[in-house]
């Protein structure tokens, strides 16, 4: 930047000068809550500090990261929640395949209807709470109204029960598959309209099966619909709470407790350990958005390329 | 020839059939949504039976227990003592025929009192008792500010950016596409500490108050307007296909920039804005984890009141669902209404082509 304002005419260096007037308002914004809560949080890492107005701290170096390495009764609590988080978000990722692109592949062949469209796509209006208590209202043990109509039907012998460990895996990801599956379906479709009419031509004419188009024709030039639906499903599923809430995960259900309600209470629930909720949070995230700015430049990149 | 219309006819029963499946999954969508209006009006009490369709009105038994009317029915003693002038302690198995008998009121007019209550029990409490209408008010003043805000700021940013021309605006398009890619839930722990620092240079914050609300939703809006990585994309590519002779014929008739911005530009924008406004209003609408950590309970937003109104009136689900169906409704009227703009801005251009 410095080098292009040295070489800049005098022109050019008023244009400079306005754009950033025009920029810099939100950058102050994004400074603020984007930029200082890193450096903010930097130094919390290697204290003992619990709580948000806490006087006493110690530095301890790195024992927070150490801790959550090593400690026996730590161990006991993030593995497990890891372990779910990451269940949860292999399946929720499997499910913006089995609803958003088999929905796109099936909006393609027929043609794009918009009633249809505003239907499946309304489930993104609601909140990830109102998500949850739809869980309980479908499948609760005693009460939800799919439960009741299996038993009735007599397809399932037992009531499932969307808060125990089983629902929490299998049903939780098919719901929010459905919730995402307006939105999905949305990507992979834009992605599919960009395919050249003429080569989905040719390929019938040329005798290809359906599977064979899609697969050799139509995907390969979806890739960047592909990959930004990744950054939003794995982004967007790791850090899954509202609907985790609404089944109790802070009022007990331990199948609830997936890696974002853990550290939510560490930092704001009783008895709080903050340093050791944002080491927590850094050891996660850092990853997750190193994983998100590779996959944004590789979607750019293919961009570029078509 | 005949394979010709062969080919022809198996075409169409595919296209019957997928058409057929899509009519299905749109049925199957629709379904929860009517499934927890129906339960909105279902008594607690008969919640573990099937319903599929709006019950009959059932009228609060007379035999009914004063203490079961409280749990069930989420009854305000106080209120119902108030409204007979009942003085003095009423035993929970009391039953509604000795209470009558006890007092001397007839039974008709503790019916009539409780018909309401019977009836719509879940809207009743929401409605009446609930005192829903702040939380509703404040995430819809939540919602406008924030949308208000975030697009003006968005679009300056945007204008600023002006089709991406050199590196430093490139490196600023770069930053606020990261936001897209930064899970809250790792954010907003330090964001928490930063706003606590702001709200503490006000005066008067340490109270419940004006001030304290006051400075509580304004620190939590301001967190949102750091970046819309969806708004700030979408104008970019909107202001950058504007046709560069526009602008400089613009300049040569004597305009400053600023001007362009507001006469020129602006007016080019209104689909895409409609388009933003849109697919920002559900995310801002059903804001959660900002508002239960920024905001005192009794300055609270739709969604996590509808959380905390839920644990208050845990034996009571008829209650929940009447909260939920509330916090969707709203904006499901606003999304079939401005369906155009939703889709258009899903779709992209991609519709177009």
């Amino acid at each position: 930047m410095l080098r292009a304002w040295r070489i800049a005419r005098k022109g050019e260096r008023r244009r400079i000068l306005s754009d950033w007037a025009f920029l810099t308002p939100q950058m102050l914004f994004y400074i603020l809550f984007l930029i200082v809560p890193f450096v903010v949080s930097l130094p919390i890492l290697f204290t003992d500090q619990r709580d948000f107005i806490q006087s006493n701290v110690n530095n301890i170096g790195l024992d927070n990261f150490r801790s959550i390495v090593l400690d026996q009764a730590l161990r006991a609590e993030v593995l497990p929640a890891l372990w779910r988080t990451v269940r949860f978000v292999a399946l929720h990722y499997l499910m913006i395949y089995v609803f958003g692109l088999t929905l796109a592949l099936m909006m393609f062949e027929v043609g794009f209807r918009g009633w249809m469209f505003t239907i499946i796509f309304m489930p993104m209006m609601i909140s990830g709470l109102a998500i949850g208590y739809l869980a309980i209202l479908l499948f609760g043990q005693t009460i939800g109204t799919v439960n009741l109509i299996l038993l009735e039907l007599g397809w399932i012998e037992q009531a499932i029960n969307i808060k125990s460990a089983r629902g929490i895996t299998f049903i939780l990801p098919v719901l929010l598959g459905w919730r995402y599956a307006g939105f999905n379906m949305a990507l992979f479709l834009s992605g599919l309209l960009t395919v050249p009419k003429e080569t989905i031509e040719a390929s019938i004419v040329d005798g290809a099966s359906y599977w064979q188009r899609m697969y050799f024709v139509c995907f390969p030039q979806m890739i960047p619909s592909f990959v930004i639906a990744t950054v939003f499903c794995i982004i967007g599923s790791f850090m899954v709470f509202d609907e985790l809430v609404a089944l109790g995960a802070l009022v007990g259900n331990e199948h609830a407790v997936f890696l974002s309600v853990l550290l939510f209470k560490y930092a704001f629930g009783d008895g709080r350990r903050l340093a050791l909720g944002l080491t927590l949070s850094m050891v996660i995230g850092v990853p997750l958005v190193l994983f998100g700015v590779l996959l944004q430049r590789l979607q750019r990149r293919l961009q570029v390329e078509q | 020839m005949l394979e010709r219309s062969r080919y022809f006819l198996r075409q169409r029963i595919v296209r019957g059939g997928i058409l057929s499946f899509l009519l299905v999954y749109c049925l199957v969508t629709l379904f929860p949504f009517y499934i927890l209006l129906v339960r909105s009006f279902v008594s607690t009490r008969d919640s573990a039976e099937l319903w599929l369709w709006f019950p009959p009105p059932a009228p609060v038994s007379t035999e009914a227990q004063l203490g079961n009317l409280s749990v069930f029915y989420s009854m305000d003693i106080g209120r119902f003592k108030e409204h007979f002038d009942i003085e003095g302690y009423l035993p929970p198995r009391d039953t509604l025929s000795k209470i009558a008998e006890d007092h001397s009121i007839p039974l008709e007019d503790i019916q009539a009192y409780l018909a309401p209550l019977g009836r719509f029990n879940g809207w009743y409490i929401l409605l009446v008792q609930g005192r829903i209408w702040g939380p509703l008010a404040r995430t819809v003043l939540v919602t406008v500010m924030v949308a208000v805000c975030v697009n003006l700021l968005s679009i300056l940013t945007a204008f600023g950016l002006a089709g991406l021309r050199r590196r430093d605006q490139m490196l600023v398009y770069n930053m606020y596409l990261l936001r897209m890619v930064i899970p809250p839930m790792m954010i907003i722990i330090p964001q928490f500490i930063i706003v606590q620092w702001l709200i503490a240079l006000v005066p008067g914050t340490q109270s419940p108050g004006l001030p304290r609300y006051a400075s509580q939703l304004g620190g939590m809006m301001m967190t949102l307007f750091a970046a819309n990585a969806l708004a700030i994309m979408v104008y970019t590519a909107a202001i950058g296909a504007i046709p560069r002779d526009i602008e400089d014929a613009t300049y040569l008739d004597g305009a400053t920039r600023l001007q362009y911005l507001l006469r020129v530009v602006f007016p080019l924008l209104k689909v895409h804005i409609a388009t933003v406004v849109v697919m920002t209003l559900p995310w801002t609408w059903n804001l959660f984890l900002p508002p239960l950590i920024y905001l005192d309970s009794a300055n609270t937003t739709l969604i996590p009141f509808i959380q905390d109104f839920a644990g208050t009136y845990s034996t009571n689900l008829q209650v929940t669902f009447a909260g939920i169906f509330v916090s969707i409704l709203p904006l499901a009227v606003l999304y079939i209404i401005f369906r155009r703009f939703f889709i258009q801005g899903i779709m992209g251009g991609a519709l177009k082509g």
